[in-house]
């Protein structure tokens, strides 16, 4: 170690190495931070749903509007049953509130047999018995601002109902933002009499619950499933996973592009050191003894880069819980207040992380060095190229065949890892390929008259392994930003033509903000129709229902369907199906149904509304970015034959020609009387604010895009040093024939410009093609949306000709740093 | 006899009480006439009905024990009467069933709150059909069926009815204080003799032996001047039968008595405030409440004498997480001279804490 110490220059002296640090940091810190956001926010959501399915063994869940109250009675009846408590679960409107109210309709005496927590402190549960009293946890109070006595209004229909809150729920568990109403009251105030949401359920001690469980499943109609509530937790974060683990990978990705920046600034620190480690040989270390000096520098360089990674992600997580919430701007957990915790095993699993990407990028150039003989390196001067072995076209091949398989291998998991394999795959083969392109297309470019140009082709000819090595990590994160730009361009694009599709009328009317306590019944629907201005109405309907036990819910839309097809707004994508004279009614599902629940197109389907298994023949698959767990799509006349349901959440307007919109808007606030809930909005406005939304969601990857091309920036410039190095004896003989310093720099730059053009082209090509497996595979998989291939080409033009600039001026800067030294004493090097 | 934890749970559930409030509900007057077993059942028009078993049951080792059951029905208050959910609250439906031991030297007790309705919980008219769950009381002409199962025991107990019910008061109507008013509707059935099966501690027994039943219906019952009564029912050996009360005022005073004596031939003596009192013997502390209870005493009933004496002394009653109710109710031996010649139940409330409207 003394020997080392004494004879090699600490590497640390040197700035580059803090270039490697910043990239280790960065790809620890952006990994670490979506870990910490993520875990948050399934705990969060997890406890939620802990604390309000309180100490039941079993829920009993239907539709989102409910089902039959008879399957209480019939189930509390089982003798296995200690407690059966019937829940009318309603998200209520608040006027003038973005936000809803959870109100719990419950029989308190049942209740508080599974939530001791929710008996009111006063202790009298016949309180609630009152009509239109209400009894809000602590959360809630806070959140809507309200105290014992005060008046809360909610919204049913279009009316709005006061609500005197007669106490708080004060006990410790009571986190969550709800408030408790009696079932009966909810039943009638909120127009659900006949029907709950939910069943929770306590075994009697001693009973086999999954014995129980089946004995309940075998008296539920369609529709209703139950489950433990340990299920349900699990099943609502899995609604984000794949939203999660995309966003992990895309971290991790930052991270393994800094192994190239890693092997770059390394590779140049042995090029050069190489006459101290050749000393050093000499004195007697051993090559097992060099290749574990430099393994421990790279370590050292990667702890170093871990602990700062650490803190930044930490900081990076909190400042994101605290501006964008816990889903990074995606919209997957509405509500939840997180805080950060902060637990040992993680953190050091994202320190040895870091520790390892930094090995991994220090191997190769150890091993160089050690295996490089000292006396001819003990030579000044004779620094020839090494580092040519690493790239084996032959591998490469094997490499793309084998992602190509990757792609169709069948994983037992609903993740897309078979596409991000295929990923990696292609980008290592690409990596092997490199070189031999590299010989290709240098060897084609046509001869200059200039001689800096010469020069440049000339080298890039004769040293196209150590110019491949210069471009690896460019290649790595301009592919994989050009991957990331087709995929979010086309997206985008997609979803814009989307969005102009299903929206074809010209004014869109919800009965109330958030919630499902807010609709217009069939008077409303009556005067919106005849408001004059209105050429056509069509109304819709929303229901929640559980297509198969254990999955999210779908939505079920009700609207004309001869309206969405006569204005064009049903996207279908793929084959339709004909409908035959005694097939049942037409159903159109959502990409994700399809991919989630396997139904197709042609195949009559059994969907469970208003509590019997109601035959339907798909004739369609439609796209649907909006819900990302599936919606069916049945005309309005269908749902209200089968449900008697004539409810409808939102109404969109057709006018006739020359009416203005504002006027339409004013005759019905005319009209209608409760006026004051309606929200009223166009097309223009809805798509402003969905693409609002979608760029939010995608700033975390804007942020990592930026990461990459700069640790890709970093590597260029890296490994051009490390080359200029190994050509001093060249430089120095061109100052000594001559040349001057400028036009060997501008042959440099140039130079620079062709590595810039080799990775840039290489990149875009290979970025294409992941590009395609993000958007047909990845997203596919993880999203069940699927979207045409729409390519950026201006932005792609941009960003290449950014780059070829960018490592034209990094070699020039490079080269202007490395000819500082005296031509002279670079030549004498050589005698 | 009111059963006390009822009053309490009806205290819990209506405020006493507007006079529009009161409006609602049915009178008790004088002159009605008492029909079997129509009266049985539930009286919906009226604010509270309650069904009320005691006894002694003896098991094939000759071992003692005394039970009792109740079903309690309750209209609350502040309910929309025309609610048309079935939720809706329109009867509270109380159970509360206790079991003493000797040999385990204190009383087991279980209780049950529903709203009545969905056939989950009801109280049926036309004759004694009472349930919440599996706790159930129901009648079959003079049989009676009582089928509980608490967490520490259970009780599948049949009655059968010997004796045609005995009216208290005038014909049924039972005044319980000057105020005429504050009355209930009150006849027991006595010397019902019990056949069934006791289960505890994990074992099934064969048990037989001696029940009492009672059942008042009511609109408006408690003189807010009373502070808590005591109650006796007896059945005696002979076949004759006892019930005595007295309502207490905050000073220990008298406020009003009552009762109904009638032999084995059937005879009926009505007793009224003049011709009723309790005497203590024997004052037992409670160690959990600091109250002190007469649970040896002797009633005074008419020209009778009847000495009291407890199966086992603490037979108190904590029903903690109701409405903080503390009281004495048990099994007690009637004693002349010392000797025994009946058996029966004693209620002592309001000892702990005075009744509070």
């Amino acid at each position: 170690m003394l020997t080392w110490r004494a004879t090699i220059p600490n590497p640390f002296r040197h700035g580059r190495v803090f270039a490697s640090i910043a990239a280790i940091a960065a790809g620890v810190a952006l990994g670490f931070a979506v870990y910490l956001v993520n875990r948050v926010a399934v705990d969060e959501f997890a406890s939620a749903v802990r604390q309000l399915s309180g100490t039941a063994d079993l829920v009993v869940e239907g539709p989102r509007l409910g089902f039959d109250e008879n399957v209480y009675a019939a189930i509390a009846r089982l003798p296995d049953i200690a407690s059966a408590s019937p829940v009318v679960d309603v998200q209520a409107t608040l006027p003038g509130k973005k936000e809803s109210l959870k109100i719990l309709g419950v029989d308190l005496f049942r209740a508080a047999e599974i939530h001791p927590d929710w008996v009111p402190p006063s202790g009298a549960a016949a309180k609630l018995f009152a009509p239109d009293t209400i009894a809000i946890s602590a959360a809630a109070a806070t959140k809507f601002s309200v105290k014992r006595g005060d008046h809360l209004p909610a919204q049913v229909g279009l009316a709005a109902i006061d609500f005197e809150v007669i106490d708080v729920l004060t006990a410790r568990d009571n986190q969550e933002a709800f408030a408790l109403m009696d079932i009966a009251n909810v039943q009638q105030r909120f127009e659900r009499l006949g029907s709950i949401s939910r069943i929770e359920l306590r075994a009697r001690p001693g009973a086999n619950v999954a014995t129980l469980r089946e004995a309940i499943a075998m008296r539920l109609p369609p529709g209703v499933s139950v489950q433990s509530p340990d299920i349900n937790a699990a099943s609502s974060a899995d609604l984000s996973k794949a939203y999660r683990i995309n966003m992990m990978i895309l971290a991790l990705v930052a991270l393994f592009t800094g192994v190239f920046l890693v092997f770059s600034t390394q590779a140049l620190a042995v090029v050069r050191r190489r006459p101290q480690l050749a000393l050093v040989r000499v004195l007697g270390v051993s090559q097992r003894r060099m290749i574990a000096y430099l393994l421990l520098e790279g370590a050292a360089i990667g702890a170093c880069g871990a602990l700062l990674g650490v803190a930044c992600g930490y900081a990076l997580a909190s400042f994101t819980l605290r501006s964008v919430g816990a889903d990074l701007g995606a919209g997957y957990f509405p509500g939840v207040t997180p805080s950060l915790q902060l637990s040992a095993g993680p953190t050091i699993a994202f320190i040895f992380l870091g520790i390892a990407v930094a090995l991994i990028g220090t191997l190769v150039p150890a091993l160089e060095a050690a295996a490089t003989p000292p006396a001819p390196a003990l030579r000044s001067g004779s620094q020839e190229i090494p580092l040519r072995s690493w790239a084996h076209p032959r591998v490469g091949l094997i490499g793309l065949a084998l992602a190509l398989l990757a792609l169709y291998l069948p994983l037992p998991t609903a993740l897309p890892l078979g596409g991000y394999l295929a990923i990696a795959l292609i980008l290592a083969g690409a990596l092997m390929l490199l070189p031999t392109i590299a010989k290709i297309i240098f060897s084609r470019i046509p001869p200059s008259r200039n001689i800096a140009g010469d020069l440049a082709v000339e080298h890039l000819r004769n040293a196209y392994g150590q110019v491949a090595m210069s471009v690896a990590a460019l290649f790595v994160s301009f592919s994989l930003i050009v991957a990331m730009g087709i995929m979010v361009f086309s997206f985008r694009a997609s979803v814009i033509d989307w969005l102009d599709a299903v929206m074809p009328a010209d004014i869109y009317v919800r009965s109330g903000q958030a919630g499902d306590s807010s609709f217009f019944d069939t008077d409303n629907q009556r005067v919106i129709a005849a408001a004059s201005g209105v050429a056509e109405v069509g109304f819709v309907r929303f229901q929640n229902i559980v297509l198969s036990p254990g999955q999210p819910p779908v939505v079920l839309i009700a609207r004309s369907v001869d309206t969405l097809t006569r204005h064009r707004a049903l996207p279908l994508v793929g084959a339709t199906h004909r409908r035959l004279g005694n097939d049942p009614p037409p159903i159109w599902i959502s990409e994700a149904v399809r991919d989630l629940h396997g139904f197709d197109v042609g195949k009559v389907m059994h969907v469970p509304i208003a509590g019997r298994s109601q035959p339907f023949i798909v004739v369609g698959v439609w796209r649907d970015y909006a819900r990302q767990f599936g919606a069916l799509l049945i005309d309005r006349v269908d749902y209200i034959r089968i449900t008697g349901d004539t409810k409808a959440n939102d109404a969109a307007l057709f006018l006739k020609p020359g009416i203005r919109g504002d006027d339409v808007i004013d005759a019905l606030r005319n009209a209608i009387v409760q006026h004051e809930q309606l929200e009223f909005t166009t097309a223009r406005e809805v798509r402003k604010l969905s693409l609002q939304i979608f760029d939010r969601s995608f700033y975390v990857t804007y942020a990592l895009e930026f990461m990459t091309i700069l640790i890709g920036l970093f590597g260029v410039s890296a490994s051009f040093s490390a080359s200029l190095l190994m050509r001093r004896k060249e430089f120095g003989m061109l100052r000594y024939i001559g040349l001057t310093r400028s036009r060997i720099a501008q042959a440099l730059a140039l130079e620079g410009a062709w590595i810039g053009v080799l990775g840039a082209l290489f990149g875009a090509v290979a970025g294409f093609f992941l590009s395609l497996i993000l958007i047909h595979v990845i997203t596919r998989q993880s999203f069940h949306w699927s979207m045409d291939v729409h390519i950026p080409w201006r932005w792609l033009a941009m960003l290449a000709a950014g780059l070829i600039a960018a490592t034209a001026l990094t070699a020039w800067f490079s080269a202007r740093q490395a000819m500082g030294n005296d031509a002279i004493v670079a030549v004498r090097e050589d005698w | 006899m009111l059963k006390f934890l009822a009053l309490l749970i009806f205290l819990s559930i209506c405020a006493i009480s507007s006079a529009e409030e009161k409006s609602r509900f049915a009178d008790v007057t004088p002159g009605l006439k008492l029909e079997f077993p129509r009266d049985e059942g539930s009286h919906p028009a009226f604010r509270t009905d309650w069904w009320y078993v005691t006894g002694w049951i003896t098991d094939t080792d000759k071992h003692e024990r005394g039970f009792q059951i109740t079903f309690f029905r309750v209209r609350p208050d502040h309910v929309d009467a025309n609610n048309p959910s079935r939720f809706s609250p329109q009867h509270i439906l109380f159970a509360h069933v206790a079991l003493s031991d000797a040999k385990k030297g204190k009383l087991l007790h279980a209780q049950r709150t529903a709203r009545a309705g969905l056939e989950l919980a009801e109280a049926k008219t036309g004759s004694t059909q009472v349930w919440i769950h599996d706790w159930s009381l129901r009648q079959n002409g003079n049989r009676y069926v009582a089928n509980i199962v608490a967490p520490q025991f259970a009780f599948e107990f049949q009655f059968t009815a010997l004796q045609p019910p005995m009216l208290n008061g005038i014909n049924g109507y039972s005044q319980k204080s000057s105020n005429p008013l504050a009355a209930s509707y009150y006849y027991s059935i006595p010397q019902l003799t019990v056949n069934g099966a006791l289960t505890h501690s994990g074992k099934t027994i064969a048990v037989n032996g001696t029940a009492w039943l009672d059942h008042e219906w009511s609109s408006e019952y408690i003189d807010p001047r009373s502070a808590g009564w005591d109650w006796t029912g007896i059945n005696f050996d002979d076949g004759g039968a006892l019930m005595a009360f007295r309502m207490r005022e905050p000073s220990g005073n008298t406020l009003w008595a009552g009762g109904t004596y009638r032999d084995k031939d059937g005879a009926m003596e009505v007793l009224g405030p003049a011709d009723i009192a309790f005497k203590p013997i024997k004052q037992w502390r409670s160690t959990k409440s600091a109250a002190s209870y007469p649970i040896r005493c002797t009633v005074h009933a008419g020209n009778r004498e009847i000495e009291l004496a407890p199966l086992l002394d603490d037979q108190e009653l904590d029903a903690g997480d109701v409405a903080r109710a503390v009281y004495w109710e048990g099994a007690v031996r009637a004693l002349q001279n010392g000797k025994q010649i009946g058996r029966g139940y004693l209620e002592l409330t309001g000892y702990a804490k005075p009744i509070k409207f």
